[in-house]
């Protein structure tokens, strides 16, 4: 089997002095999400724990499109935890991949923005929505990868109670065996499911030894601090020889205080004094248009 | 009279050298296997790099396959049918067919073709299931010659496709691998009196039944639908209309295969109608022609629900 060939634009992007615009950035996600939470009952909770994440892969960006999104060389990113997809939806609109008219008209009549990433979303490489699904299509993406001499990294994000999925582990032990270097998966570490607690409902720690026993290199990382973020992302993207995993320790919730650890924001419709109380936290008046 | 012998070949060992065939004319051609490998075995020998075999691990497997597609590739994914289809469901119809992956399913061991294994090997509602998704071919072959068309076929369907495969040895019906037209019943006899309408395993029988039907004066047609989706539903119809009085015999379910697909177009139209399927029931250990003549879908059975149906208007 030959090695990927390696080009100059696979490293690892640096943070640099770039901190402040991604801190920025990452504040304007938040509020296209609470903007998104105003219109209609969403998933607002699994949203805000994955921004800091989204903003270094689409923003910094970690994920290079080269020429074009059609252009077989570039890097791919499933969202796995489908029901993230306002943060998504936000990230790929401050990446400009996604027009802001189309972000502005979320959930008016025709607007292509469901409830989870689905078909013909401008930027959405792989539709999802149901769990269990996404890395196993990550490593097919990168068995081609490796197939067609190409270096293209494949990022798939899962959420913490998704593992409970036993495809997930199939797919692990698949990438793992197959030694995909060019794998990258990150999961978001909320310990926040639908119902409460992940650890009360299905206790899936130690999670880096699981994943250190399935054969992937795993490391646990702060998910919402950006150098910590960039750095252990960095890491994973010099990998060449088995798949990686970021164990990212995230809040459900984050950056919205009454929202933080709170399941009963796994979906909510923020309106009146609620969707005042989240502008202000974003430090935004009262505008939901603006 | 009994009944003739036809020669018999393995649909799966007919596709053995038609896969490498068609590797060596598509470069982008990937196969995948769940812990079944002897399809793919001339392919994988004379292309190591284009098939994987991902374990006993079917969700797995399509998801593998939805990505491999994804970043271009055609991809070839073969398991026993039961496991494929009741375990990936999900993955199958999310990943693959909503949108309209090129990913070809090869289902062996369809309907009752493993007899005694029992019935977490059976799978009689491949078609079902496969019918109701979006974009996908579906064939069922009915002999090991047609086989190779139907995998062809599948090859040349810009979408997703499934292949229903028996296995081990069976009756070769056609003389010679032929080109499949896909969506069109191929009139296999014809006969003026009663169309018997049979997929997969069933068109032996429906042939033998016309034979033993034949001797009471009776010229009963047989018509082999190997192909649901697409589907030709103006030439069904005019062979519905043709004669009037039609059986649709089937080993699979008696929901979602062919006895519903027939009864749809006969709805509202002045034809004679009955099916034979099988029923959701347990089945006993048995060969699969002891399940057949349990579920009444061997020789005997069609003659009589053929019988009944003249008697009905003779």
């Amino acid at each position: 089997m030959k090695p990927p060939v390696s080009r100059v634009e696979d490293s690892a992007p640096s943070l640099g002095g770039d901190l402040g615009r991604l801190a920025d950035a990452a504040r304007r996600i938040r509020l296209h999400v609470i903007r998104m939470a105003a219109v209609k009952r969403v998933h607002v909770g699994p949203a805000l724990s994955i921004v800091e994440i989204l903003t270094l892969l689409l923003c910094l960006p970690f994920l290079k499109r080269q020429g074009s999104l059609d252009d077989p060389r570039r890097d791919r990113f499933i969202l796995s935890k489908g029901h993230g997809a306002l943060a998504l939806y936000g990230a790929l609109c401050e990446a400009g991949l996604l027009p802001a008219a189309v972000l502005a008209g979320f959930g008016q009549p025709g607007n292509p923005l469901a409830g989870h990433p689905v078909c013909g979303i401008p930027g959405v490489e792989v539709p999802t929505g149901s769990l269990g699904h996404g890395l196993a299509i990550g490593c097919g993406l990168a068995l081609a990868a490796r197939m067609d001499d190409l270096a293209f990294k494949t990022v798939v994000l899962l959420g913490d109670g998704e593992l409970g999925e036993g495809s997930v582990w199939e797919a692990a032990a698949f990438a793992a065996h197959q030694r995909l270097g060019g794998l990258v998966a990150i999961v978001d570490c909320n310990g926040c499911q639908q119902e409460g607690p992940t650890r009360e409902i299905l206790n899936m720690e130690p999670l880096e030894a699981k994943w250190r026993a399935f054969g992937w290199q795993a490391c646990r990382v702060d998910g919402h601090g950006l150098p910590a973020l960039s750095e252990a992302l960095s890491a994973a993207w010099e990998r060449r020889d088995v798949p990686s995993v970021l164990i990212a320790e995230t809040v459900k919730g984050k950056g919205i205080p009454f929202m933080e650890n709170d399941p009963g924001f796994h979906m909510s419709w923020l309106q009146g004094e609620l969707l005042d109380r989240a502008l202000a936290a974003l430090e935004v008046d009262g505008d939901v248009a603006g | 009279m009994s009944p003739v012998e036809l020669p018999v070949a393995s649909m799966r060992g007919a596709c053995i050298p038609l896969l490498a065939q068609l590797g060596e004319e598509r470069s982008d051609l990937v196969a995948l296997g769940a812990d079944g490998r002897s399809i793919f075995e001339e392919l994988a020998r004379r292309f190591p790099d284009r098939f994987v075999d991902v374990g006993i691990a079917e969700s797995s497997l399509i998801g593998v396959a939805a990505g491999l597609a994804r970043a271009g590739k055609v991809v070839v994914v073969s398991a026993i049918a039961s496991f494929l289809l009741r375990r990936a469901y999900e993955q199958i119809r999310v990943d693959v067919a909503d949108p309209g992956l090129p990913v070809k399913l090869v289902g062996v061991g369809g309907g009752l073709s493993y007899g005694t294994l029992g019935p977490t090997h059976h799978m009689v509602e491949d078609l079902a299931l496969t019918r109701t998704m979006p974009n996908m071919a579906v064939f069922v072959p009915c002999d090991a010659f047609q086989a190779q068309a139907a995998l062809r076929a599948a090859l040349d369907w810009p979408g997703p496709a499934y292949v229903r495969l028996g296995t081990g040895d069976e009756p070769l019906i056609h003389r010679e691998s032929s080109a499949l037209a896909p969506g069109e019943p191929e009139v296999l006899r014809s006969g003026e009196d009663l169309l018997i309408f049979a997929t997969g395993g069933c068109v032996r029988e429906a042939l033998q039944a016309a034979d033993e039907l034949a001797e009471s004066g009776l010229r009963a047609g047989v018509v082999n639908v190997h192909t649901f989706h697409p589907w030709r539903r103006e030439s069904f119809q005019e062979l519905l209309d043709r004669t009037g009085i039609v059986l649709a015999v089937e080993e699979h379910s008696r929901v979602g295969g062919i006895g519903d697909a027939l009864a749809g177009i006969c709805c509202g139209r002045p034809v004679r109608f009955a099916q034979l399927g099988i029923r959701a029931e347990y089945p006993p250990v048995g060969a699969r022609d002891e399940l057949l003549s349990f579920f009444g879908l061997d020789r005997p059975a069609i003659v009589q629900a053929a019988l009944r149906l003249l008697g009905n208007v003779l």
